[in-house]
Parts: structure tokens; C-alpha cells; sequence
């Protein structure tokens, strides 16, 4: 059987944030992916900015917010994409991300660690807790195997291990989770976009819809520049069935993308007869996956809340620190913002990342112990980077204690 | 004549929609895009407020100052034509 000192589900930002951490810290890890590469939503839903990277206080220089890997990874983004600044964006500093080279620099910098070893394409299908620590089942390519580690960190996004292993884990669902968003790319795209171009587009989709030429789901669509010229994205927010939307639910989830595909077909058909910047531009480059913004969560030590990010709480444990104000996607009709009452951090205590009566597990990203609200902000990519990175930190300074 | 859309009305559209959301009531001049008007919420604004107005607006003609208050939008709902219903 392999035995790994940490062992790193999910190869998302969290991930390999964490696994990188793990690694740099002398622990043997292995990463393993269900995708075909690493990313994440940052890959394979095309989520194309990184939030949450940056200091909330945007009346002053844009500073990073979390030292590390969060930093290391944005300063490579920006060096590769020409960028030297972040966009200000209202209330916030966002920087552009490049899918593509996301997925090529998480490859290079795990492939740099000579104790990290990266797993795609591998089924999580079991979970046992042993004596010195956990064994999971793991399925790649045809094949079953069983894998053993002394510390493991979920950064699945859906709680996989708690869903394996003891659902009392989880906290509960709320009835209706933030919407899904679907991403396309779009390329050879003339003209300035500026602020007056955006307006008028959504001028122009507008009477398109009440012309009956696109589909109502339309109006969920946003346009931003990529870190490339003549490159757009376009992300269209989606309804998924209202309650029913379960990203867990496989059959809705293919529907469900196949529908925002749909919209983003009809669009880019629509652009190209209507639009003159649109005239040479080939059929949408289609995400991979959809661009899911809540899944299901662990019930940690410390429930990450709504208040407690609002209010700037720091904790004297806290491990990372959150910046995003809480952008709840609660229908198609765009973000509804709850900002933080102040321009400062608000901390994330250790106790979000980890079970007491499960020594040995720690869980980041997406599935971390926040509730509803809270997950709004500490969902993002820049987050997820550092909450990943705190997890990659417990669990190799778990290793090296426990005999 | 038909009746003159007041900036009362578009903020009443503005509420009824939930198309911003703001800590301080909306007036008449208050800066639509400083509480938050984005593109998306823009393109939900226009389109509620041709169905409710029964007014189109070009979209060649729009403008930042055209959309930044509910006074600016009723002045530019205003100048357009009243639909007439297809019978």
C-alpha cells in the first residue's frame, strides 16, 4: 500500500496550495484530482479573476492580504500575464487570471517539490480511519487501490471525506445554494472595451431580449477582458432549477451546464450578426466544468459566520485572513454585496479548518466550516489559496509531532 | 399627451425589482452606479423599465449620465415615443 505522510484531496486552489505548503515542509504528499489538471474552478470553470488576494482597504495602495503562497502564486499570474497592478473594481482590487496558465503554473511549481507526487483523474470512493491515521480508496484509471496517510486534507469543495466517512460531519444545507455560473472564452474580439463599451452592450442585450432575439437567461451574462487583448470571457449566472440545484446531483449538474452552453451559443451568434467587435470571432471556447460557488461544508470547531466577517473579528488563532466582501449569488440577477464594516481583514481561526474528534483531518477552500453567508466571501480563489496553504501548514506540523 | 414618467416612478421600479441595493434611501439624484448598478443589473433595469413604461430605449443612445439617476432615466424614457401594443 502507498503511505504518504500528508495526502491532499482536491487540486484546486486549496489544493495545491495546501500541498505545496505540505510538501515545502518536508512531508511526503500526494495530491490526487478528479479532473484531468489542476485548478480548479480557476482551470476548469474558467473563473478568471482572483478574488480575495488583496488588502480590503482600497482607499490605500493595493497590498497583499495573505504572505506566501497566495502571494507567490499572484506575483507569477502577473508576471506572466504583463499585469503590474490589480484592476480597482468598485470597492475592490481584483487581479485577472489566466486559466490556461493557472493550470500550467499549479503544474510547475508542484512538479519543482521532489516530495510531492500529483494524481489526475483519480475517484475518491472510500475512507477509513486507522490507527496512525486514515486510508482511502481511490480509483484511477480501471483501477482500485488503497492509499494510507497520517494527515488528510479535504479541499474537495463538496466535504467528499465527511460525505465518505460520517455525514454528522457536514452542516447542513441550506435549502438553496448560490447559483452556478457557466464561462465561455471568446477570442479575435475588436474594439476598446471600456466602461462606455460595457454599457452599451448591455444596452444592446437588453433590447435584444425584448426583441425576443435571445433567450431571457441572457440578462444573467457578463463580459470581462481577459489578461489577453482580444480575449473575453463571458459568464453567464444561471437559475440551475431554483431549490433543485444540487452540484452533487450528476445528471442536473451535465444539464445544467449544457443549458448555460446553450445561452453562450445562442449569444455568440447573436454578437456575431449584431456586434461589430464580434465580426471574426470563432465559436465559444466552452469551461470544462461548471463554475460552482457552494457545494457542502464541514461543521468545524469554529463556524466561520456572516457577523464575524462583517464585524473584521480576528482570532488569536486565526490561520488566514479574508478580504472579499460577502458576494451573495442568491438568484441570476447578479451579486447582492454584505461588505465588511470596516476597510480591514477579518481572521479565520484554525478551528474552521479542523474536527476535534477528528485528529489528523483538515479541510479547506470551499468546504471549510463557514455557513451560508460567511462562504459568500471566504469562497474565492485568493481565500482558497490561503486557507489552503493554513491546512498545508497543520497538517505537516501534525505529522511532525505525531509519532 | 401621455402622462410624464416621474423619477418617482422609476425609483418605485427601481425598489419593486430589488435592482440596487442601498444603506441610505434611493432620491431622485442619488448616483445609481455608486450603489452598485452593474451591467448585469443595468440590462435588468432597462428591460423592466420598457415593460413598465411602454417606452424602448436605443440602445445607441445610452450614456453613463442617461442611467446614473432615476431623474436622468425618466427624462430619457421620457423622450421616447409611446409603444403602441400590438393588437
Amino acid at each position: 500500500m502507498t503511505q504518504a505522510d500528508v495526502i491532499v484531496a482536491g487540486g484546486g486552489s486549496a489544493g495545491i496550495a495546501a500541498a505545496l505548503t505540505a510538501a515545502r515542509a518536508g512531508a511526503h504528499t500526494l495530491l490526487i484530482e478528479r479532473g484531468n489538471r489542476p485548478g480548479g474552478m480557476g482551470s476548469l470553470a474558467r473563473v478568471h479573476t482572483f478574488c480575495g488576494l488583496f488588502h480590503p482597504d482600497v482607499s490605500r495602495p493595493w497590498a497583499w492580504l495573505n504572505p506566501g503562497i497566495p502571494e507567490e502564486i499572484g506575483r507569477h499570474m502577473m508576471e506572466r500575464t504583463g499585469q503590474t497592478a490589480p484592476d480597482l473594481m468598485g470597492r475592490v482590487y481584483v487581479l485577472r487570471q489566466s486559466p490556461e496558465l493557472f493550470a500550467s503554473l499549479a503544474a510547475e511549481l508542484c512538479a519543482r517539490e521532489s516530495s510531492l507526487n500529483c494524481h489526475h483523474g483519480v475517484a475518491w470512493t472510500g475512507l477509513l480511519r486507522t490507527e496512525t491515521g486514515w486510508e482511502l480508496d481511490l480509483e484511477e484509471a480501471g483501477k482500485r487501490r488503497r492509499v494510507a496517510c497520517r494527515a488528510l486534507i479535504d479541499t474537495t469543495g463538496d466535504a467528499t471525506g465527511a460525505r465518505l466517512m460520517n455525514p454528522a460531519w457536514l452542516q447542513p444545507r441550506p435549502a438553496r445554494l448560490y447559483r452556478p455560473a457557466c464561462i465561455a472564452s471568446l477570442t479575435s474580439v475588436g474594439g476598446r472595451r471600456d466602461d462606455s463599451w460595457h454599457l452599451s452592450m448591455a444596452a444592446m442585450l437588453a433590447h435584444a431580449v425584448r426583441q425576443g432575439e435571445l433567450p431571457n437567461a441572457a440578462l444573467g451574462t457578463a463580459f470581462r477582458n481577459a489578461t489577453v487583448n482580444a480575449e473575453m470571457f463571458v459568464t453567464v449566472d444561471l437559475d440551475a432549477g431554483g431549490t433543485a440545484w444540487d452540484p452533487l446531483d450528476a445528471q442536473h449538474h451535465a444539464a445544467v451546464l449544457q443549458e448555460g452552453r446553450a445561452i453562450i451559443q445562442s449569444l455568440w451568434q447573436w454578437l456575431r450578426a449584431n456586434h461589430p467587435d464580434f465580426a471574426d470571432c470563432p465559436p465559444p471556447s466552452h469551461a470544462e466544468e461548471l463554475g460552482v460557488r457552494e457545494g457542502s461544508c464541514y461543521s468545524g470547531d469554529h463556524l466561520l459566520g456572516g457577523d464575524d466577517l462583517a464585524s473584521c473579528r480576528r482570532f488569536p488563532d486565526e490561520v488566514a485572513l479574508a478580504g472579499w466582501p460577502m458576494e451573495k449569488r442568491e438568484d441570476a440577477r447578479g451579486p447582492k454585496f454584505r461588505y465588511f464594516d470596516r476597510p480591514e481583514p477579518a481572521g479565520i481561526p484554525a478551528g474552521c479548518l479542523r474536527r476535534q474528534d477528528a485528529p489528523g483531518l483538515f479541510f479547506a477552500g470551499r468546504c471549510l466550516s463557514a455557513d451560508h453567508e460567511a462562504l459568500a466571501s471566504v469562497r474565492v480563489m485568493g481565500t482558497c489559496l490561503a486557507t489552503g496553504q493554513a491546512a498545508g501548514r497543520m497538517a505537516s506540523a501534525w505529522v511532525a509531532q505525531s509519532p | 399627451m401621455p402622462a410624464a414618467i416621474t423619477a418617482d416612478a422609476v425609483l418605485q421600479l427601481l425598489h419593486g425589482e430589488a435592482i440596487v441595493e442601498s444603506d441610505e434611501p434611493l432620491a431622485a439624484d442619488t448616483d445609481l452606479f455608486a450603489c452598485g448598478l452593474d451591467s448585469l443589473a443595468l440590462m435588468r433595469l432597462l428591460v423592466a423599465a420598457e415593460q413598465a413604461f411602454g417606452r424602448r430605449l436605443p440602445p445607441a443612445e445610452i450614456s453613463r449620465a442617461r442611467c446614473a439617476t432615476a431623474r436622468a432615466l425618466a427624462d430619457w424614457l421620457n423622450a421616447q415615443p409611446v409603444e403602441v401594443p400590438a393588437s
